[in-house]
């Protein structure tokens, strides 16, 4: 789950956001941070880059442990 | 001492003109293409075959010649020895090029434009597959200009041989006898050394050329540049200031140049008049440049597929016009009143980007940021995500000992443009990539 928090926190922070209080499984992408949808386009881009899985092919997820879930569904090894 | 006809310090090769046409003379070893892979040799097998009136395809070095290579078929039907079918391997050609050519410049000029050879030129493939548009040799020396003020020209060779402009110069050199200095595939700095050494005098090249030149030279100059032409890109005003400032005692010349029409226009800055000699056979449809076919190259004119309704061909460049009152005709806007057709270049129509259902023209974005002081060079691109379709990304060439972090980046651009436009992915990197004509590459 680090490698993927911390592209979650590049994201935002490359938005000019202040780093967020708490990651956990459980944070929504869109109503906990605040990601618009081109926000959640390069978070996606930047996990294809990183793990070769495209998280948002099969439908919008919305929290960090769908997410996670995805790339451990891929067999990515991703933590 | 021999004339020079080519100069490439980095082969340590410097040939004359007299050895140029006694080797021509010689060339008597035809083939329906030629291969570049030695500049001398290549512009030897060239006039050989317009000498003998035989029609050739020219094939630039690397991947795209290879990719050229499959096409086969088209190759095949306009290859062939047309006027002189006796000429084979090793006999002596006779044709008297030693003795006289090489002293007359009206001479050259018109036994060039006597042949009834044709070459095959492809595409820069800058925007899609390369392809190979064949021409005569009245439209590729169409540009020449001869006279005793050209006597001392020197040219530097920033295109490949192979390619449309790359022949025109030569062409236009070989014309009035002026040296080639070679600076296609060169890195920035030999290109340097090889203008104030070899006093280059006139340079044709892409704007993406001039920009790799200018990036990261503030404090030399070029004042023996008298002459620069360029286009094929968009020219963005901000890499006008730098080629001004580069080459202090140049006229700049911005033209519309393509394989398919060759040169047809000229601007001034960003602004291109269509002049009266040509009202009518250039319009602009549905925002896209649109040219007669009476303006194209030869295999182009005689290709039902490749043109438009009525007769036009549709270039691919989305142009803005100047000076226009809309009309309620789907054919866009129409100049006022008797006033010339102006426009401006916005880009290739392919290139667009969609953002989730909103276009982004790249070349409007990377104008903005080669207009930053840290910004060497610019190359804006789409890159697919499943969540917007595609996002805005480029890859950044940065001044010397300069940095830019993507949070700089976008509260720059913030208050110049709409959030989508803005890249959100940001690749600083070495340089550029090209195609072998020189343009930036926006399909790799």
């Amino acid at each position: 789950m680090t490698e993927l928090y911390a592209i979650i926190e590049q994201v935002m922070a490359e938005a000019g956001r202040a780093p967020a209080s708490e990651l956990t499984p459980a944070t929504t992408l869109r109503k906990q941070l605040g990601f618009d949808s081109l926000e959640l386009a390069v978070l996606t881009v930047r996990i294809e880059a990183e793990f070769g899985v495209d998280v948002f092919a099969d439908g919008l997820v919305d929290t960090i442990g769908e997410l996670q879930a995805k790339l451990d569904a891929k067999g990515t090894g991703a933590c | 001492m021999a004339k020079l006809l080519f100069i490439d310090d980095a082969a340590d090769v410097a040939d004359s003109y007299e050895q140029l046409w006694r080797d021509v003379e010689k060339h008597a070893e035809l083939t329906p293409t030629i291969e570049f892979v030695d500049c001398y040799d290549f512009f030897v097998a060239l006039l050989a075959a317009i000498a003998r009136d035989v029609s050739v395809a020219l094939m630039p070095n690397g991947e795209v010649g290879e990719c050229l290579r499959w096409d086969g078929r088209s190759l095949g039907e306009r290859s062939g020895v047309n006027r002189d079918a006796s000429l084979g391997s090793g006999s002596s050609s006779g044709l008297g090029l030693s003795s006289g050519l090489g002293l007359s410049l009206r001479a050259t000029i018109e036994w060039l434009r006597e042949s009834e050879a044709e070459l095959g030129v492809m595409t820069s493939g800058s925007t899609g597959a390369p392809k190979l548009v064949w021409h005569g040799m009245d439209s590729l020396t169409r540009g020449v200009r001869l006279g005793d003020e050209h006597t001392n020209d020197v040219w530097g060779l920033a295109y490949h041989p192979a390619h449309f402009a790359g022949l025109q110069v030569f062409f236009q050199a070989l014309a009035n006898q002026n040296s080639l200095v070679r600076l296609f595939g060169l890195e920035a700095d030999a290109i340097h050394r090889a203008i104030d050494q070899h006093h280059v005098t006139h340079l044709s090249a892409t704007p993406t050329f001039l920009n790799l030149l200018c990036s990261g030279n503030k404090s030399n100059s070029h004042a023996s540049v008298k002459r620069i032409t360029t286009g094929g890109e968009r020219l963005p005003t901000a890499l006008i200031h730098r080629i001004t400032a580069l080459f202090p005692n140049a006229k700049l010349t911005n033209i519309y140049a393509s394989t398919e029409t060759g040169s047809l226009l000229v601007a001034d800055g960003e602004t291109f008049t269509v002049p009266l000699e040509l009202q009518g056979r250039i319009k602009i449809i549905d925002g896209e440049l649109a040219v007669h076919q009476s303006l194209l190259a030869k295999s182009i004119q005689t290709n039902a597929t490749l043109l438009g309704d009525g007769d036009y061909f549709l270039t691919g460049d989305r142009v803005e016009l100047i000076d226009v009152i809309n009309s309620a005709h789907t054919d866009a806007e129409q100049p006022i009143g008797n006033n010339p057709l102006r426009f401006r270049f916005l880009g290739r129509r392919q290139d667009e980007i969609n953002v989730g259902g909103f276009k982004v023209n790249p070349l409007e974005v990377e104008e903005l940021l080669l207009a930053m002081d840290e910004v060497a060079g610019a190359r804006v691109y789409g890159r697919a995500n499943s969540v917007t379709g595609y996002l805005v990304a480029c890859d950044l060439v940065l001044q010397p000992k300069q940095s830019l972090s993507t949070l700089q980046l976008r509260e720059r651009l913030a208050p110049q443009m709409a959030s989508y436009k803005i890249p959100r992915i940001v690749n600083i990197v070495d340089k550029l990539p090209t195609t072998y004509s020189g343009k930036q590459d926006r399909l790799n």
